[in-house]
């Protein structure tokens, strides 16, 4: 790109130079006047599409229905962001929210919980995944970054389901937990 | 000239834009996901164990079956007190309706099915207390007739835990004469616990 342009530069100042060369014939010579001719190519980052499936998780039915609690081998199938590209050096950042009953608003009674907890991994950007665990109030690995633009595909896992207060407590009867995870690539480090 | 690699540019761009789904060009990009799940309505209960609490009189649960040890006394051939606590892990997660159930509506003599003659007695009445949550009902299967017998309760939110069930033989209670004796013969009830969510 920037040999292209110097092509066009020149280009640009022989047409320059020949049209004042077509008009000193009737005045004084001046020139050759140089055209500087620049270019800036914008910091831009995309997370890219899933090429199929959705962007929903559903995990179905999320309780053991002889016991009301969690299941323990919740394990979905993980999402891919195809076409993700920052054109520099970039953060990956991943937050998630638990899942939470959407019917079930009020505090639940002893013994239950109305949320489950879960970790959610955006790896293939970084060595190193950005991972958000909901269960935390901090999350220190939640952002991840590189030196150099990139361009691959960003694989979204959920794992380590549990239910917000402890594993012996119920999930109250709900038809809709609904959690929310977000993704995001910024330009810059 | 200083057009086309412009314009070049900007194809490449929507291109890309195209073939990722990105809406513009931006130094910051987003993808949101979401997850879903469902509880659906649950009741389970396990299975009754004794506990040492109001035991009098009991031999034993065996399985399913409380057994009393002397259901009637030797002199006045009426009815022994007995009385025992049973529990029960359960749990609903949501509101629901818990219903006690007795098939004779007091402990009957096996066969019996005819009202008391003689001044003689046949069936044995009983008395139940519930707790289960913040529900603590008291109830009488009171062997007038040999009937199905139940008492629903409705519980308004989701619960888990012990179900206490007391039941209860008084002294002297039949289904003819206070203290009067029973006829000979083998005595029971069959109880339910039903828990449904509503």
């Amino acid at each position: 790109m920037t040999k292209h342009r110097f092509l066009i530069a020149a280009t640009l100042a022989a047409a320059v130079s020949a049209a004042a060369g077509a008009a000193s014939a009737a005045s004084n010579i001046a020139g050759p006047v140089g055209v500087p001719v620049t270019g800036h190519a914008v910091t831009f980052c995309t997370t890219g599409s899933l090429t199929n499936g959705t962007t929903v998780f559903d995990l179905g039915v999320l309780t053991d229905t002889t016991t009301g609690e969690l299941k323990n081998n919740i394990a979905p199938v993980s999402k891919t962001l195809n076409g993700a590209i920052c054109n520099t050096a970039s953060t990956i950042n991943v937050a998630a929210q638990p899942m939470t009953a959407q019917s079930f608003t009020i505090a639940p009674p002893s013994g239950f919980s109305r949320s489950v907890d879960y970790t959610a991994t955006a790896s293939g950007w970084t060595t190193t995944p950005a991972v958000y665990e909901t269960s935390q109030t901090t999350n220190g690995g939640a952002t991840q970054s590189r030196n150099s633009a990139f361009s691959g595909p960003i694989t979204v896992t959920l794992s380590g389901f549990s239910t917000t207060g402890g594993s012996t407590l119920r999930l109250v009867s709900d038809p809709n937990y609904l959690g929310a995870i977000v993704v995001t690539l910024a330009a810059g480090n | 000239m200083v057009m086309k690699p412009l314009a070049l540019a900007a194809i490449a761009a929507a291109a890309l834009a195209a073939a990722t789904g990105a809406q513009a060009q931006s130094p910051t990009s987003t993808a949101n996901f979401t997850v879903t799940g469902s509880a659906p309505k649950i009741c389970a209960i396990s299975g009754p164990t004794l506990t040492n609490t109001n035991l009098v009189n009991i031999d034993s649960l065996d399985g399913t079956t409380l057994k009393i040890s002397q259901l009637t006394d030797s002199t006045s051939l009426s009815t022994l007190p007995a009385s025992a606590e049973v529990s029960f892990d359960a749990v609903c997660t949501y509101a629901h309706t818990i219903t006690i159930q007795s098939l004779n509506n007091g402990l009957w003599r096996d066969g019996s099915t005819q009202a008391p003659q003689n001044g003689f007695a046949d069936a044995v009445p009983w008395t139940g207390r519930l707790q289960w949550g913040s529900l603590n009902r008291t109830f009488t299967f009171g062997a007038q007739n040999r009937q199905i017998q139940s008492y629903p309760f409705a519980v308004a939110s989701p619960n888990a835990g012990q179900l206490l069930l007391d039941i209860s033989i008084q002294a002297g209670s039949t289904n003819a004469v206070a203290n009067g004796p029973l006829l000979a013969g083998n005595y029971q009830d069959t109880i339910y616990v039903t828990l449904e969510p509503q």
